[in-house]
């Protein structure tokens, strides 16, 4: 007992010495989730309380240190309490480490992780991220672990034994994977890899390896107006049953981006997207397989619909704008609202290649139709941060699906209604 | 042109867009040599902090020395009280000054708990602070007047 309060209070001045600068404060976010009919959706309603502080000290040529810790209670429905290390993370900014114009920045701990799409990887991890910063282009290197983050806060879900065990609240922590990035480029042209490692061992009912390689990219094509492309190949290691098959997948996107400070300062983008979908051509032909494409972590794509990314091509649009962004009232000129549809369809390729449109995991799929038409999102809303403290959303979505006897889904699915409510405020 | 020369005409370009932006003219020599010696600050004085607040929202005229705008600009209850004039002023104080001075929005809890820590989140919030934005940093002459500069920039742009 002694030696930790020796090592705490060690610990306590060399903080002192090193960090000048010490900032703490409460954070509070309700999400307020309300649906009627059928959804297919990943939101729920949470209220979150959190307490956070902060060690920062400059250093030269405008480097910094910087230590955040962030704890919290979370309540859900589901799981009345929950406590959780939201944030424990070291970030050191070197500038001209490695010559003028230069910089390293090394982050250290519990932070968030992401690939430059946020489809494939976008989940707080434990580990370490390097960024060799250079003029017009970068290096970034990355590992983290993914298994002492708790099973609710978790969205690692590749596997059969990680989707089964979502909602199970026996399981205290989420699945364990150790994940690899590697990011080579700018903003304008980008090469990128990942890679996952299941580490479940062999009390598994399934084992899945992936790993990716992809470009990614938002050049600029005129003042205001972005090219916004990604395409990544996937391959994996699907072990069933002592019985290993080689999976083949892909992630793709093209789309446009528009900035106009000009225009209310508009914001819009179209984009489309597409996920591989298992393609039964050369299935057991060598073990490989054309499959769904594999996430790391899934992303929530829609509001009332947002099912996994496989198995999809959908095509996203987006408008937002600032109608009072000129006016004196911070209050006015923060008010966003913003309008959106989405249209999904299930991947083309294995129906045009065997006849057969391949299945996805949403409500009321009709079994016998290889209709590709899933059904069209549109949602709304405003956003508006009033204060620095204080910030609100209401967003509304309803989602129309094609439904009859021929039709993605059955008749029984009507539309689906969400209303999400969110309120944020820091104390 | 030398790395040393960009440094003089960016700082003569950024003399000139702050004093324009302020309305000061240049046949104030005073103003020059101030705003010289605050772009010479590692870490600005209360004093220069002083001035620059006061002239920059209009509470006193560009006349004003440094040292004499320390007591105006308390006797306006916008100063640092108990501060001496060349003491350093920090980022959260500097944000403080700025805002009662210019009368802005700090958020709800800066109206509940006026301060510099409310004051730089409001600010920093707004865009008006880029950067890391700790109300205990230390506050170099040229970040003061980056501040100043986008605090202008946005009343002119919303007149």
């Amino acid at each position: 007992m002694k030696t930790i309060f020796v090592v705490l209070a060690i610990l306590a001045l060399a903080c002192g010495v090193v960090f000048a600068n010490t900032d703490f404060g409460v954070t509070i976010d309700t999400s307020t989730f309300l649906s009627s009919g059928v959804v297919d959706t990943t939101y729920y309603s949470q209220y979150k309380g959190a307490l956070w502080g902060e060690l920062f000290q400059e250093t030269s040529k405008g480097g910094s240190l910087d230590l955040t810790a962030q704890g919290s209670y979370r309540y859900t429905a589901d799981r009345p309490y929950i406590f959780d290390l939201d944030l424990l993370r070291f970030k050191g900014l070197f500038a001209a480490a490695l010559g003028e114009g230069t910089a390293i920045e090394l982050t250290a701990g519990r932070f968030e992780f992401n690939d430059t799409t946020r489809l494939i990887l976008d989940q707080t991890l434990d580990g370490i991220r390097v960024n060799f910063q250079f003029s017009n282009f970068q290096i970034r290197l990355a590992g983290s672990y993914s298994g002492f983050i708790l099973n609710p806060s978790s969205n690692v879900r590749i596997s059969a034994d990680d989707i089964a065990e979502t909602n199970d609240n026996s399981v205290f922590f989420g699945p364990k994977r150790l994940i690899a990035q590697v990011f080579l480029g700018s903003y304008g042209f980008g090469l990128e890899g990942l890679a996952q490692f299941d580490m479940r061992g062999s009390g598994a009912a399934e084992i899945i390896n992936t790993q990716y390689l992809g470009i990614v990219g938002v050049p600029r094509l005129t003042p205001g107006l972005y090219l916004d492309y990604n395409l990544t190949a996937s391959y994996g290691q699907d072990t069933v049953a002592a019985k290993t098959t080689s999976i083949l997948s892909a992630l793709a996107g093209f789309g446009f981006r528009l900035y106009s400070e000009q225009l209310a300062d508009s914001r819009a983008h179209l984009k489309v997207t597409y996920a591989s979908g298992f393609t039964p051509v050369v299935l057991l032909l060598n073990n490989l397989s054309v499959d769904n494409f594999r996430a790391i972590s899934q992303p929530t794509i829609g509001l009332a619909f947002s099912p996994p990314l496989a198995n999809l091509l959908y095509v996203d649009f987006g408008y937002s704008f600032r109608p009072f962004a000129n006016n004196t009232s911070a209050i006015l000129s923060n008010i966003q609202p913003m309008v959106g549809a989405r249209a999904y369809f299930r991947d083309p390729v294995p129906f045009f290649l065997t006849g057969t449109a391949a299945s996805i995991q949403v409500t009321d799929l009709n079994p016998g139709s290889n209709a590709l038409y899933l059904g069209t999102e549109i949602s709304a809303g405003v956003a508006a941060r009033p204060f620095s403290d204080l910030g609100l959303s209401v967003s509304g979505a309803v989602f129309v699906p094609s439904t009859g006897p021929s039709a993605a889904f059955t008749t029984s699915r009507g539309l689906g209604y969400v209303l999400k409510i969110d309120i944020s405020a820091a104390i | 042109m030398s790395f040393k020369e960009v440094r003089v005409a960016k700082r003569v370009m950024f003399m000139m867009f702050v004093l324009a932006m302020t309305g000061v003219s240049f046949v104030a020599a005073q103003s020059n040599e101030v705003l010289d010696a605050v772009l010479g600050q590692a870490a600005l004085s209360y004093s220069n902090a002083a001035y620059l607040v006061g002239t920059a929202s209009g509470h006193f005229a560009d006349t004003v020395t440094p040292e004499d705008a320390v007591p105006q600009l308390e006797q306006a209850g916008l100063g640092i009280p108990g501060r001496k004039a060349t003491d350093p002023v920090t980022l959260g104080e500097f944000s403080y000054m700025l805002t009662r001075a210019f009368g802005m929005h700090g958020g709800i809890m800066y109206a509940i708990l006026p301060g510099p820590r409310y004051a730089t989140r409001g600010l920093a919030y707004l865009d008006i602070i880029s950067g890391p934005a700790k109300p205990g940093m230390s506050l170099s002459g040229e970040r003061a007047l980056r501040i100043l500069e986008q605090i202008i920039h946005r009343r002119e742009a919303t007149r």
